[in-house]
C-alpha cells in the first residue's frame, strides 16, 4: 500500500510538473535547480483545492483552486528568465520592454522562505506584466508611512523611511492586494494545505495587507476575508 | 618462506585491526538524532536511578528511542524536499511526545540562524502542540528564548546587516522582512493562539504572560512590538 502511495505521489508531481514545464518557457541560463524548484512550487500550488472563496477572490481567480491558480499565471507569464532584477536582495521582477515574461534571480533558492511566500512573490510579479492595466504601478508610501503601533514603517536592511518610497498600493486589486488575496484565502480556506501553509499563507498575506494604504480599500479587503462564497 | 610467514602476520595483523575500528567506531558513524549517540553528558546521573520528573524525559532522549528517530527522519526528509505542503506535518508531526520536542528544541538550537524556514517550522511544531493544549512548561522556555534571539540582519548571513540599498529591496522586502523574523512571528502566533483558546492551566497561562513581558525586552524591534500588541489585546478583554 505504501509502495502504491508513493508510486502514485510520485505520478502526480510529475503530471503537474508536466504542465508547469510545458505551459512555461524557461531561457536555457535558467539553472537546474531553481527551474526544478519554480516547478515543484507550481506542482504544490497545483494540488491546492477548496469549496469556498472570498468575493473578491472569486473576481480576481475563482475558486481557491489549484487550476485556476494556475491558469490564472499561465495567461499572464510565457516565459522565465534570469536577471538580478537590480538588487542583491530582490528574488523576481518584471522588466515592462519584456511581455509576458518573469526574471527571477538565484535569490529565490538561496533566501529561505517558506514555499507559499516564494509563490506568493512570483504571483506578485505576475500581476505587474498587465500592460493593459498599466503593469499595476505601485503608489508613493504616504509620508509619515506608520504601521498600526505608530512606528515609522523603514527598510529593515538600510533603515532607510519607506514613505514616499514607491512601496505601496491604493487599490485592492493591484501586486500587493492581489497577493494579499491570494494568501489570505489560501490561508483561510485550503483544505489541501497543512496547518503550516495556512499559517504561512495568513502570515505573510498580512504582511501584505500592510502596503495597502488606502483606508476604505483595506477595510473591504478585510472585510472581504470574513465573507465565503461557497461553490 | 619466512618472508611470506611475516606477510601473513602483517595482513591478519591490518585486517584484525580493520575489524575492530569497524565494531568500535560504527555507533559514532551512525550518528541519528534521538538514539543513544545523543546523549547528554549531563545526564550520566539519571543510571543511577536518582531522577526528577523533568530529567526523567531526557532518559528517552538518551536511549535509542525509535519514535524519535522517525520523527526527526520525517521532518528532515521535508526540509530537504523544500515542500511544505507534505501531508506528514500534520499527520506524523502532531502530538509530539515530551522526548520528540526535546529533540526539536535540541535540533532548533543546531540549525544555522539563516535556515528561517526551518527554524520557524520547528517553532510552529512546539507553538501549534502549545496552541492545542498539549505544551509544557518547557515549551514555554523554549519559545521564551526564541524570542529573545538577536535579529536576523540579512537573510544570507544573519549576523551582517545588507549593505547598499534600492527601490526594488523596498518594493518586495516586506516579504524578507517576515521570514528574517519568521521563527518569531510563528511563536508569537502560537504563544498568542494559546493564550485564547482558554484551555491553559492557570500556571501555563502565567508562564506565557511572563514570556511575553520578557519579550518586550528582546533585541529585536518587531517582537518588542508584536508581544506588547498581544499583551495589550489580552489585557483589554
Amino acid at each position: 500500500m505504501k509502495r502504491l502511495t508513493f508510486f502514485f505521489s510520485v505520478l502526480t508531481f510529475l503530471t503537474f510538473s508536466s504542465f508547469a514545464h510545458a505551459a512555461l518557457q524557461f531561457d536555457s541560463n535558467v539553472q537546474p535547480a531553481l527551474k526544478q524548484q519554480i516547478l515543484e512550487d507550481f506542482a504544490f500550488i497545483q494540488s491546492i483545492k477548496s469549496t469556498q472563496a472570498s468575493p473578491m477572490h472569486q473576481k480576481v481567480f475563482g475558486t481557491v483552486d489549484g487550476t485556476n491558480y494556475f491558469n490564472w499565471f499561465t495567461k499572464r507569464v510565457f516565459s522565465v528568465g534570469i536577471d538580478d532584477c537590480g538588487s542583491a536582495s530582490a528574488v523576481a521582477c518584471v522588466i515592462v520592454m519584456y511581455a509576458n515574461k518573469i526574471w527571477m534571480t538565484k535569490n529565490y533558492t538561496q533566501f529561505n522562505h517558506p514555499q507559499i511566500a516564494r509563490l506568493s512573490v512570483i504571483y506578485h510579479e505576475a500581476r505587474h506584466t498587465e500592460a493593459q492595466n498599466g503593469n499595476w504601478s505601485h503608489a508613493s508610501c504616504p509620508t509619515p508611512y506608520r504601521n498600526a503601533q505608530g512606528q515609522d514603517m523603514k527598510s529593515i536592511w538600510t533603515g532607510a523611511l519607506l514613505a514616499g518610497k514607491p512601496a505601496c498600493d491604493i487599490t485592492a486589486f493591484g501586486s500587493y492586494g492581489s497577493a494579499t488575496i491570494f494568501l489570505k484565502n489560501i490561508g483561510k480556506y485550503c483544505t489541501t494545505c497543512t496547518d503550516k501553509v495556512k499559517a504561512d499563507a495568513d502570515l505573510y498575506g498580512s504582511d501584505q495587507l500592510g502596503r495597502i494604504i488606502d483606508p476604505k480599500s483595506k477595510k473591504n479587503m478585510i472585510a472581504d476575508f470574513a465573507i465565503p462564497y461557497k461553490k | 618462506m619466512k618472508l611470506f610467514r611475516i606477510l601473513i602476520f602483517v595482513f591478519s595483523l591490518v585486517a584484525l585491526v580493520l575489524v575492530a575500528c569497524h565494531f568500535l567506531l560504527k555507533p559514532e558513524l551512525a550518528v541519528l538524532p534521538g538514539t543513544s549517540s545523543e546523549m547528554h553528558s549531563a545526564n550520566l546521573s539519571v543510571s543511577q536511578g536518582n531522577v526528577s520528573n523533568s530529567t526523567s524525559t531526557h532518559i528517552a532522549t538518551q536511549v535509542p528511542n525509535p519514535e524519535v528517530a522517525e520523527k526527526l527522519q520525517v521532518l528532515a526528509e521535508i526540509f530537504k524536499s523544500k515542500n511544505d505542503n507534505d501531508p506528514r506535518m500534520d499527520q506524523v508531526l502532531k502530538n509530539l511526545s515530551e522526548p520528540v520536542k526535546l529533540a526539536l528544541q535540541k535540533q532548533y538550537s543546531e540549525t544555522k540562524m539563516e535556515m528561517r524556514n526551518e527554524r520557524g517550522t520547528i517553532a510552529f511544531l512546539i507553538g501549534r502542540e502549545l496552541a492545542e493544549g498539549r505544551g509544557s512548561l518547557t515549551d514555554v522556555e523554549f519559545l521564551k528564548n526564541i524570542l529573545l534571539e538577536k535579529p536576523c540582519l540579512s537573510l544570507l548571513d544573519c549576523s551582517k546587516a545588507s549593505t547598499g540599498g534600492s527601490s526594488e529591496e523596498e518594493h518586495l522586502e516586506g516579504i524578507h522582512e517576515t521570514t528574517a523574523h519568521y521563527p518569531q512571528l510563528m511563536d508569537l502566533r502560537y504563544l498568542k493562539q494559546a493564550l485564547e483558546s482558554g484551555n491553559l492551566t492557570p500556571e501555563m497561562k502565567a508562564s506565557i504572560i511572563a514570556t511575553l513581558e520578557a519579550a518586550r525586552h528582546s533585541p529585536n524591534e518587531r517582537v518588542v512590538q508584536e508581544a506588547e500588541a498581544i499583551l495589550n489585546s489580552v489585557q483589554n478583554k
